[in-house]
């Protein structure tokens, strides 16, 4: 209608003046009317003023009598009204009343909705079945119910080719996942763990660096999986190839965890709330000596050391003598480890309420976890909070916030079960009094105990008194918005420009307080009301601008999609550590005067920006490419390396397209095939700011004056370390589909290795370059998965019966090919002639992970040889040189050669009978390097998972193994346990140790700080080889048609057990060990992993 | 389409507003960094004092004590001694030793090439700095360089020579050895070439010792030539310290008058020992100046501890306030033989003997010696014990340089000259260089035996002539035992014994001093290695050899390594 039309109609109307005829209306005019239906007058209605882009611009509802009217906001408007089982009327505005007559729908059109799966990974919804990367992805209704408080415990087997290994049981720890082995010598090789699209941005300084009772256990880390609760997350990927995490540039290098979580959708508003109740208990340990025992054993080892008893006795605490007054407390059977356990619970309560409508959807979730765990001193809550919000401003435009919001408040007592471990069994856990009954006050070991024996802190006493707390505030709020500025439906050209401001707020502060009852020295001990404080704070600013072009072509064989991003990410970082001890008692805080303050600051900042150009085309659905590109600029580089360019190219072919297979596929036996090809290159920046930059610091005053020294090299010449991958992956679908198969198989070259700590001659002045590019480092494996969806399905008892499960498995093998041999000898150290080293040795194109080490053979059963055997004195089994055929060498004067360690050295040692037999491989008669042979590899032959589910109507099984196979472990915790050469408590099974000679055992004997009788050597290499049973997890949900009645939406209770059975041959705590590179897998198992079972109900209304 | 080329627009504007180059650049936050660095003369000034206290690190001159005394015939080992220290005492030095690691005046030498590399750049930029302080912080710069120089090669013979500093990752690292001769002609050289800018003194008057001065120089050219066998430029670099000593000397006597403590001594103007206190006549003034308060007349060039550093080895070593002794104990050959002269007030200023076996260091623990001159002279043979003393404060600066040893170097050198004219010269030529070293050793000895105010004492009393001008090996021997007497437990000894050995070319002069330190059993394997001139060095430390291998072990030290793979 053109204006002038309009305004010549407008003032005809004008004059006529009547209601109800064509009329010039204006912005501000009352617009009004009645609407009915055949019954008369409707209430409700929805009544909606729209303009050209189908934005609301005004609205009303009808009242009791059909009624409606709102103010006119353009006269070019629309108007539209919709009621729910009508037909929407759509009219333009023509006049200023309506009588409106609505039309029942009638039996609604059934409507098929064919969709395809899309995988948005790249950035580009591109269909899953033209996906040409390696992805796994895994929903989480799968693990609904489990009792878990990070992921990652979810995940576990799970994902194949990665390996998740948790560093202890303790709560809140970390755990170690690597992706396809570990491809960098520096810095972290976890993955890079991707929030709904946002890096997941934690502090790598949030590690407890505190030594607070000197503990070395307190360096451990806490998990960044702990700030996202399990119970919001909706799915997550596994991105594994270059081809898939090259989106992520340098970041992705070691792979990318792509985490999505619940948003809300169209539909009725509902509420979700869920309760689980989780106990968790401790597995059995090593069996430990009683005091009776273990003060047998030490008088034992103070006496074979010289072969007398001047030193036992000096030690009375082990002398049960009477006349001492602290007789009573040296004379128990306390079992520590288990006064140490406890039965932990955990209960977590989570409300989500989600819904939506036309214009927005919403989901708004809250879950509180309050947990004590399975060792006492240990409570953790955490306190999780994620909104999410799409608003739909009109068919264009979109607008989105998230914002999540997670506390946590750990108390933490890791070393409890360690020094449980330790402590002298025959120590009572409270002062006694004179008829030995305890007293209720906690016994600390005197400064006056002899030195020889064990001074550990009570852990009792410890887990009450000492406060050691970690909090931490995570914070990340979004927004984003999506505009469509060409078609808005599939059969146009559609161009989206997609912008967000990504905000990240982590505070984190850990606190300790030791008061001085735990101070054995007292008052002057430096731990005495020792208060310490340390604060990190760190904000990010991110920015992202992304054009999604996908044009509409005529020729349908042809899909073509393109994608440009732009990403700013800056963060700035504070932390603040003091410390003050000696404080006067009750004043917990750092602000106290005292004599010796510690106070330390520092500051950080870094900077990163990247462009991004991903593109994906297919013909057909048959052939698919894509390339994807990135540009990484990084604060972490000078001029001359700043910018690293990163490029992936893969492609796909759907075999099963071609017209020659549907033979095979109407078979119905292979249904599916298609095969993909992958090839990219990665980055890994180093881990420290401004090594480009020649700094100088401020050293040591010199005639009072403050004097400055250049404090490093520049690393000008530092380059990225570049990861190129290629990847073959086949997917088979079998039996109808009901089989899915994938087979991966990859390589990953490492080249320009970052090493740190290069050591340089120091006429340079400095002993080390922060980092060289040097050497290069291969990956390879393959991985094969089989997921199997209803793979059985009958009906028993009229119920459905299905069952559905998964199997996967990977194997990776990791090398240096080529490395500088300053660095190959670094890693490669000497033997150092200790008790308890194993050499751990690199060869070029060998792989990782070998464990070297002496044959261990059994015990000298006597200290002279005699060919013949004399009882109880001289015998044949004696520490005397061997020829090769077992022969003793008997000298010019028939008499044998002693057996000796390290001769010739400042090690060296006579072997007496009670001690340790080394196979002496050269015959040499001299027990040193060149007797260390291989022993086995640390790296597993196979590892991987599996799952069986079975569903039966309402009622369901979910079960889940993990595996590993054909790896050796070094059983630490053994070996100290076994090891006799400290008066700490031990294993019960050195009960069996050689006391007397003649004695025919195994285990040597006791020697206090003397002899070499755990030397590195096969008695504590095991088959590492398990087979664990993760969980099993039972979940029923009620009849709805029960719930419907009592007003509920629905009600599902669960039930399972986590880590319910371990098969292995393992003897330690745990056989989930990893090597990290270059080292051998060594169990020091400081907390096992608990065992756990929850009970939880979820109820949707 | 209008749209989209608006919002390209927005995108580039927000972009260009800062460009990605300084987008990304950022400056460390806890560091200065180079590009903010040497705009003026202060940063030099920091700079240069920063190469002074890289010397003074305990790790420096820990090693200047450990490289020139534990080795020689002054030490043995005392209570508590590491087993470092006591292989090192026992000869039985290993490359993994942590006392052959020379990384820390590697240190000093980067920073002192470090000045010299930025300092002219800033004297460009820097009006108020000119060219005569650019110059004087360069001859400083040089001197701290040339003195870490001069204790590696003495200490190792053959060392990496580097006079760059190390800036960037793109220098070679890896570098060789330079031999002995090559960088001590440099080191000649370059402190010639630089000291006519080194100023005669500063403007603070502690700093005067702390800091390089031309006679500083001098007396450290003077040790170099002596070492090189130029007889002449030791006695013209010794009569150039004397020069400025004496200046010195006069205007001190000018503004103190009669309360000036420094006396001639055979015309060498040095601190007396004797003074009058409240109670009556004390000895040990000189001693309680040089060792005790620092910063003395005497002192040349010395590392000063006390205000904010803390002498950190003196204690460990040498003992410490309360305790008896340190890690070392004087030796039988340093309490008794060379004690010759009834008088030597030295004897009680170098060692104390608690019980009969216990020879405890008293040089550098104790702050103030006085001896209780009222009753009469004490003396070496009837009386062991202190008339009064004062316990050290454990932070006694350690000296250097300082003019006793210049005068003796001197009467080294004449003694040298001599023996190398005997045979051709006129006796009388020789006699009065005989003469000359004689004075000189004899001003040095005169000093320590003070004067006891009830009278002075008997010429027998002093050092006689006659009984050492019989030949020149009669008189070297005398010059090497007052340089032991008067520098004992100062870090020299080794170094004389050394350069006396490489000079004759053999190591009988040594062994003969040292070999009473040796018990038996170990004395042959030692002797056998010590006629071996490379002995008198250490070895490389392991590491070095490791990761580099363009340097060359010393060959003594090889074969041991050798033996050691074979097993």
């Amino acid at each position: 209608m053109n204006n002038k039309l309009f305004s010549r109609a407008a003032f005809a109307l004008a004059v006529a003046s009547l209601p109800g005829l064509l009329y010039a209306q204006k912005a501000g005019d009352i617009i009004s009317g009645v609407i009915e239906d055949n019954e008369g007058p409707m209430m409700m209605v929805n009544v909606t003023e729209r303009d050209a882009a189908d934005r609301i611009v005004a609205h009303a509802i009808t009242d009791i009598e059909g009624n409606f009217s709102f103010r006119l906001v353009n006269p070019k408007d629309r108007i539209q009204i919709t009621y729910v089982g009508y037909e929407t009327v759509d009219i333009p505005i023509t006049k200023l009343y309506y009588e409106i007559k609505m039309k029942d729908q009638g039996e609604l059109p059934t409507v098929e909705i064919t969709a395809e799966r899309v995988q948005e990974t790249s950035g580009l919804p591109i269909p899953l079945r033209e996906a040409s990367n390696s992805v796994q992805t895994i929903n989480m209704e799968e693990f609904e119910g489990l009792g878990i408080t990070t992921v990652d415990e979810a995940l576990q087997g799970r994902i194949t080719g990665l390996d998740i290994v948790f560093d202890s049981g303790n709560l809140g720890a970390r755990s170690t996942m690597h992706l396809r082995g570990v491809a960098t010598l520096t810095g972290d090789a976890n993955p890079l763990i991707v929030v709904d699209g946002n890096i997941w941005q934690v502090d790598s300084n949030l590690e407890n660096n505190f030594d607070f009772t000197n503990n070395s256990n307190d360096t451990e880390k806490v998990s960044e999986l702990l700030n996202i609760n399990p119970e919001d997350i909706a799915s997550i990927s596994v991105l594994k190839d270059a081809a898939a995490t090259a989106i992520w540039g340098a970041r992705g290098t070691n792979g990318v965890m792509e985490i999505k979580t619940k948003r809300g959708s169209r539909g009725k508003t509902r509420v979700n709330y869920s309760y689980r109740f989780n106990g968790t208990w401790q597995p059995e340990g090593y069996q430990l000596l009683t005091g009776d025992e273990y003060t047998m054993f030490l008088k034992e080892a103070f006496f074979n050391e010289k072969l007398n008893d001047t030193k036992t006795d000096k030690i009375w605490e082990i002398q049960y003598d009477e006349s001492k007054p602290l007789y009573e407390m040296y004379n128990n059977n306390t079992d520590w480890v288990s006064e140490v356990k406890k039965f932990g619970i955990q209960q977590s309560h989570n409300v989500s309420v989600s819904g939506g409508g036309d214009k927005a959807n919403f989901r708004i979730s809250a879950g509180f976890d309050t947990q004590t765990g399975s060792v006492i001193g240990q409570k953790m809550n955490r306190f999780t909070s994620r909104v999410a919000f799409d608003y739909f401003v009109s068919d264009r435009i979109k607008v989105v916030t998230n914002f999540s919001m997670t506390y946590t408040k750990n108390k933490q007592n890791s070393a409890a079960i360690s020094t449980a471990m330790k402590m002298m069994p025959n120590l009572a856990i409270y002062y006694e009094d004179r008829q030995g009954n305890p007293t209720g006050d906690y016994f600390i070991v005197p400064t006056t105990q002899s030195q020889e024996l064990p001074t550990d802190i009570n852990p009792l006493a410890d887990a009450d008194f000492r406060k050691q707390y970690s909090t931490s505030l995570n914070v990340n709020p979004e927004f984003q918005i999506v505009y469509n500025l060409l078609g808005l439906e599939n059969d146009q050209t559609r161009l989206t420009y997609d912008a967000r401001i990504t905000f990240g707020v982590t505070n984190s502060n850990n606190e300790s307080y030791s008061p001085s009852l735990l101070a054995r020295n007292g008052w002057s001990d430096s731990n005495a009301n020792k208060k310490t404080e340390s604060s990190n704070k760190n904000s990010s600013i991110g920015t992202t601008h992304s054009l999604t072009f996908i044009p509409h072509l005529k020729n349908k064989n042809h899909s073509f999609m393109a994608m440009v991003r732009y990403q700013l990410n800056t963060s700035n970082g504070k932390s603040q550590s003091s410390g003050v001890n000696k404080v006067p008692g009750g004043f917990e805080s750092t602000a106290v005067p005292s004599n010796n303050p510690d106070m330390s600051t520092g500051a950080s900042r870094s900077r990163s920006m990247n462009v991004t150009f991903t593109a994906h085309y297919s013909y057909k659905s048959k052939y698919s490419f894509d390339f994807t590109s990135r540009s990484d600029g990084n604060t972490r580089f000078g001029d001359a390396s700043r910018w690293g360019t990163f490029p992936a190219i893969s492609g796909r072919w759907n075999v099963s397209d071609e017209k020659w297979f549907d033979g095979l596929r109407q078979s119905g036996l292979l249904t599916m095939m298609a095969t993909r090809l992958s090839w990219g290159i990665t980055g890994n920046a180093p881990g420290g700011d401004g090594l480009f930059y020649s700094k100088y610091s401020s050293g040591s005053s010199y005639l009072s004056t403050a004097t400055i020294y250049p404090s490093n090299i520049r690393m000008s010449t530092m380059q990225w370390e570049e990861t190129e991958s290629w990847n073959l992956g086949f997917d088979f679908g079998l039996f109808k589909d009901k089989l899915n198969m994938n087979v991966d198989i990859y390589t990953r070259t490492t080249t320009k290795m970052l090493n740190n700590g290069y050591s340089i001659p120091s006429s340079s002045g400095f002993e080390s370059l922060s980092y060289v590019n040097d050497g290069s480092m291969k990956n390879e494996g393959w991985e094969f998965s089989l997921a199997a969806n209803r793979i059985y399905s009958a009906k028993i008892w009229g119920k459905d019966f299905n069952i559905s499960g998964n199997i996967s498995f990977a194997d990776n093998t990791n090398q240096i090919l080529e490395l500088n041999p300053t660095l190959l000898e670094k890693m490669n150290k000497d033997f150092d002639y200790n008790n308890g080293s194993y050499l751990s040795y690199v060869a070029l194109k060998n792989s990782f992970g070998s464990i070297y080490g002496f044959k261990y053979l059994g015990v000298y059963q006597y200290t002279e040889y005699s060919p013949v055997e004399v009882p109880g004195v001289k015998g044949p089994n004696a520490p005397v040189v061997r020829d090769e055929n077992g022969e003793v060498i008997l000298n010019q004067k028939g008499k044998s050669k002693p057996m000796k360690f390290a001769w010739g050295t400042t090690h060296e040692l006579t072997f007496k009978g009670g001690d340790a037999i080394y196979e002496d491989i050269n015959h040499d008669g001299n027990i040193n390097e060149l007797d260390i042979v291989y022993l086995g590899s640390s790296l597993p032959k196979l590892n991987g998972g599996f799952s069986i589910r079975m569903s039966l109507g309402r009622l369901s099984w979910n079960n889940q193994f993990n595996f590993r196979w054909g790896n050796k472990i070094v059983n630490g915790s053994r070996m100290d346990a076994e090891c006799m050469y400290n008066t700490n408590n031990t294993s019960a099974a050195i009960n069996w140790r050689w006391r007397v000679e003649g004695d025919e055992t195994i285990m040597p004997r006791a020697l206090y700080q003397a002899g070499r009788n755990y030397l590195g050597s096969d008695r504590y290499v095991e088959d590492g080889s398990f087979l664990r049973w993760n969980f099993t997890a039972l979940n029923y949900s009620l009849d709805p048609k029960i719930t419907k009645k009592i007003g509920l939406g629905g009600v599902s209770f669960n039930l399972n057990l986590n880590n319910v059975l371990v098969w292995t041959k393992y003897t330690g705590m745990d056989p989930e060990v990893s090597a990290g590179a270059g080292s051998v897998a060594m169990d020091r198992a400081q907390t096992p992993r608990s065992k756990q079972v929850t009970f939880g109900v979820s109820v949707q209304f | 389409m209008k749209k989209i080329k608006s919002l390209i627009c927005i995108i580039l504007v927000g972009l260009s507003v800062s460009s990605c180059k300084d987008f990304l650049t950022l400056m460390p936050l806890n560091d200065i960094v180079l590009e903010n660095f040497w705009t003026d003369m202060s940063d030099v000034e920091s700079v240069l004092l920063g190469s002074y206290a890289a010397l003074e690190s305990g790790d420096c001159a820990k090693r200047m004590l450990v490289w020139g005394e534990l080795r020689s015939d002054n030490v043995i080992a005392g209570s508590g001694t590491p087993e470092a220290i006591e292989q090192i005492l026992e000869d039985d030095i290993l490359s993994t030793s942590d006392y052959v690691k020379y990384k820390c005046f590697y240190d000093a030498i980067n920073r002192a090439n470090t000045v010299l590399h930025f300092a002219p750049s800033v004297q460009e930029n820097d009006p108020n700095y000119s060219f005569g302080e650019l110059k004087a912080n360069e001859a400083e710069a040089i001197a701290i360089r040339s003195l870490a120089y001069w204790y590696l090669i003495r200490a190792y013979k053959d060392v990496p020579y580097v006079t760059e500093p190390s800036i960037d990752d793109t220098k070679d690292f890896f570098i060789g050895q330079t031999p002995f001769d090559t960088i001590l002609n440099s080191l000649i050289s370059d402190l010639e070439g630089i000291k006519m800018y080194a100023p005669n003194k500063y403007p603070t008057e502690l700093a005067n010792t702390a800091r390089f001065t031309k006679a500083a120089i001098n007396a450290m050219l003077a040790d170099m030539y002596l070492w090189k066998g130029e007889w002449d430029s030791v006695i013209n670099r010794c009569a150039d310290v004397t020069k400025r000593k004496i200046e010195e000397y006069k205007e001190d006597l000018e503004k103190e008058g009669t309360s000036c403590m420094i006396d001639l001594y055979n015309g060498y103007p040095l601190i007396r020992e004797m003074f009058q206190s409240a109670s009556g006549a004390r000895m040990g003034y000189a001693y309680t100046e040089i060792f005790g308060s620092g910063n003395a007349f005497e002192i040349l060039f010395e590392l000063p501890y006390g205000s904010g550093a803390s002498n950190p080895f003196i204690g460990d070593f040498y003992g410490k306030k309360e305790l008896n002794g340190g890690y070392l104990k004087g030796s039988k050959m340093a309490s008794k033989d060379i004690w010759i002269q009834k008088y030597d007030g030295r004897y009680y200023q170098n060692i104390r003997s608690a019980k009969s076996d216990d020879d405890y260091i008293v040089k550098y623990v104790y702050e103030s010696l006085e001896f209780d001159l009222t009753s009469g002279a004490i003396e070496v043979t009837n009386q062991r014990k202190f008339k009064n003393s004062v316990r050290n404060n454990s932070e006694p600066n350690w000296i250097i340089y300082r003019y006793s040893d210049v005068l003796l170097m001197a009467a080294e050198a004449q003694v040298l000259k001599a023996k190398e004219l005997y045979g051709e010269a006129a006796s009388t030529q020789r006699d009065s260089m005989f003469q000359i070293a004689f004075k000189l050793v004899d001003a040095v000895n005169r000093r320590a035996l003070g004067q006891y105010s009830g009278g002075g004492y008997s010429a027998a009393d002093y050092l006689d002539y006659n009984k050492y001008a019989v030949s020149p090996d009669a008189m070297e021997e005398l010059v090497l035992d007052e340089r032991r007497r008067e520098l004992m437990f100062e870090g020299k000894r080794w170094f004389d014994l050394s350069r006396k050995s490489l000079r004759d070319g053999n190591t009988s002069y040594l062994w003969k001093k040292i070999e009473k330190k040796f018990d038996s059993s170990s004395s042959n394997a030692v002797r056998i290695k010590m006629t071996d001139l490379n002995a008198l060095f250490f070895p490389i430390y392991k590491d070095e050899i490791k990761i580099n291998d363009k340097l060359k072990q010393n060959p003594v030290y090889v074969e041991d390594e050798f033996i050691k793979k074979a097993e």
